[in-house]
């Protein structure tokens, strides 16, 4: 049956080839083209998780914590803030990173991390080029202030983490920061 | 006779179909076959009154013995409406109800219709369009007339799973495109985005459909990751991820399935883009505490060359079409401002003057012109500009920032995120601001869309 029906079909294929002299192709020029499922966007190997990093340190208003450590370092306010667009330290984060440094001079084994941020407005990439510069001016000062730049890493995390996610200028001031983390006691 | 040949190749197997197929086409092909080989081009892309030319699309219909499915019918359609819509050379005739005909039989051929019903109506292209639906098993047969020469400008057929419905018809309307224009649609392309949900810390990168549907998460690693590109070939992308505390370069392949770190070298690896060959990468990196230019291979992240060398901070590179030139963002002024230099570094020149801070620019790989983002009156709004600095052109006049634009693959449109309600949408438009369109409405924000070419 199903032969007879393939030699059906295949005369009827051959009788087109003299049908169409200036052939207009009607059914013959509908391409078979496969479908092939899409190459899926299915999450590649998906990332593996990092393990949550052991946050060593919690800067509060006034005290370090060092493990289950707590250290005083006075009545200083952490972290440190910028201006819109700019990486110059400002009078007031001068004088914190000056207790900074006199408590890094007290704790020599404490190393620390500067990570420069910014607020949401302008270009994120730009931003992640600010959030560099914003590290690297605490970071130099404190080198200026003694500190071996050995114990002082510094990252930029652009627009990338606030701290507060409103769009208002009070929200804003508290994102344009350097946040201290200590690496190593 | 014709409908005899249908109805048996409906129920042949498909080998046999593929044989019969095959004998038709050689026998087109030795018969001459004028209809396929002129190559009329409709629309001159370069014409600077580009006319949208009259199409309709016809209801969809069931393939000769096949059932109704009502949704499937409607779906299909307004995908290809979409699609055509979206491309701007098509003025869609719509309204299906003032020109529906009665086929004569039940097959998409010229036969089965009057073209008199459809150039009545003012539609100079026609899509006609058969499909059959059982269980997951889809297939659809498409056909395009120009009603006025009455004559078919192409015929397919695709079969797939109805689950890729929407692929099966953007393939088809990028068919239509490139028969019309001799450039295919950009209708299989994917976009790459950040998402963020409100208060949460994670940034993970999703993928979609050029017109917002799909969508797919494609990292879940539950860090912060930014910057996605894809390879000019759609079959990579790269992005920036704090997964391991530092902000590295990572691959994704696709065809393999896998993720590899290409870089990690100390401070910010982000913002890469790729050259038109693949393999290259341009990216900012960190040099004496501050952000620069620099070249690495996109296969082992082995840096080539580092590109600037300022005191200042510099950003968001990207190629120039012929790989020649690159263009950045510099502070080395003072305000951030879009700088060119060569691909072996050196000379620079500064290309934006307008405005006191200009960012993000993306380089056509079509036309000549360099799209960015422009802070005007206290907002961020789209801009273009000639790489040789003339031509410069505001596109939006939005009430809230417009940022992150870039190309679609064949330069037509731009794409980019806008504050709709307090909340970063992607939005799209064409390459004179017009057809301006939101792609997303949910609350998750957006960030630094990137287009790829047809997957």
């Amino acid at each position: 049956m199903k032969a007879a029906k393939v030699i059906l079909a295949l005369a009827l294929a051959a009788s087109l080839m003299f049908a169409f002299t200036s052939c207009t192709c009607k059914p013959g020029d509908i391409e078979e083209e496969k479908v092939s499922q899409p190459k899926t966007m299915s999450t590649p190997t998906a990332i593996s998780q990092q393990p949550e990093i052991v946050k060593p340190a919690v800067i509060s208003a006034a005290v370090l914590t060092v493990g289950n450590r707590t250290v005083d370092i006075g009545d200083k306010i952490y972290p440190i803030y910028f201006d819109f667009d700019k990486s110059e330290l400002r009078s007031d984060s001068r004088e914190t990173l000056s207790e900074l440094a006199q408590w890094m001079k007290n704790n020599p084994s404490v190393d620390i991390r500067i990570d420069g941020n910014c607020d949401e407005r302008g270009s994120n990439e730009y931003n992640l080029a600010l959030g560099e510069t914003r590290a690297a001016s605490a970071k130099k000062y404190l080198v200026y202030l003694g500190i071996s730049p050995d114990r002082l890493e510094t990252l930029s995390y652009g627009e990338e983490k606030p701290s507060c996610s409103e769009s208002t200028e009070s929200c804003w001031s508290k994102n344009r920061r350097d946040d201290f983390t200590i690496t190593s006691k | 006779m014709l409908s005899i040949i249908k109805s048996i190749k409906l129920a042949l197997p498909n080998t046999i179909i593929t044989a019969l197929v095959l004998i038709l086409l050689i026998v087109c092909s030795t018969a001459g076959l004028p209809a396929r080989l002129e190559a009329r081009v409709y629309l001159e892309l370069d014409s600077p009154n580009l006319r949208r030319i009259p199409l309709a699309v016809a209801p969809l219909q069931p393939l000769c013995g096949c059932q109704e499915d009502k949704e499937c019918a409607l779906l299909g359609r307004k995908i290809l409406v979409d699609d055509l819509e979206f491309s701007t050379f098509f003025e869609l005739l719509d309204d299906t109800s003032s020109y529906l005909e009665k086929p004569k039989s039940c097959n998409l051929s010229q036969e089965s219709f009057d073209f008199r019903n459809w150039s009545l109506i003012g539609a100079e292209l026609l899509i006609k369009t058969g499909y059959s639906l059982s269980g997951e098993k889809l297939v659809v047969e498409f056909r395009l007339y120009d009603t006025l020469a009455g004559k078919m400008i192409v015929g397919k057929r695709y079969r797939g799973r109805a689950k890729n419905i929407r692929l099966l018809f953007h393939k088809f309307a990028n068919q239509v495109v490139e028969s019309i224009t001799g450039l295919p649609g950009e209708f299989t392309s994917k976009i790459a985005f950040c998402g963020r949900h409100k208060n949460q810390p994670a940034q993970e990168l999703y993928s979609s459909d050029y017109d917002g549907h799909e969508r797919r998460q494609i990292t879940r690693n539950k860090s912060i990751n930014i910057s996605p590109a894809w390879s000019k070939d759609a079959n990579k992308l790269v992005f920036t991820s704090y997964r391991r505390d530092n902000p590295d370069l990572y691959l994704i392949d696709f065809m393999k399935g896998k993720e590899s770190r290409l870089t990690n070298r100390k401070g910010i690896n982000a913002a890469a883009a790729w050259s038109a060959d693949n393999r290259h990468l341009t990216l900012m990196q960190r040099y004496e505490n501050h952000s620069e230019i620099t070249i690495i291979k996109a296969g082992s992240g082995e840096t080539v060359q580092r590109l600037t060398k300022s005191s200042a901070n510099q950003a968001s590179p990207c190629w120039s079409p012929d790989n020649s030139e690159i263009a950045f963002v510099s502070d080395r002024s003072g305000t951030p401002q879009i700088y060119i230099t060569t691909s072996k570094g050196g000379r620079w020149r500064r290309l934006t003057r307008k405005e006191n801070y200009n960012a993000n620019p993306d380089w056509s790989a079509h036309n000549d012109k360099v799209v960015f983002t422009s802070k005007i009156d206290g907002i961020f709004q789209i801009c273009t500009i000639k790489p040789n600095g003339t031509d410069y052109r505001q596109l939006t006049y939005a009430s809230s920032n417009c940022e992150t634009p870039c190309w679609s693959p064949n330069g037509r449109h731009i794409l980019f995120t806008k504050k709709v309600n307090g909340i970063q949408q992607l939005m799209v438009m064409d390459d004179k601001g017009r057809n301006l369109k939101q792609l997303t409405f949910d609350k998750m924000e957006k960030k630094s869309p990137n287009w790829s070419a047809n997957r």
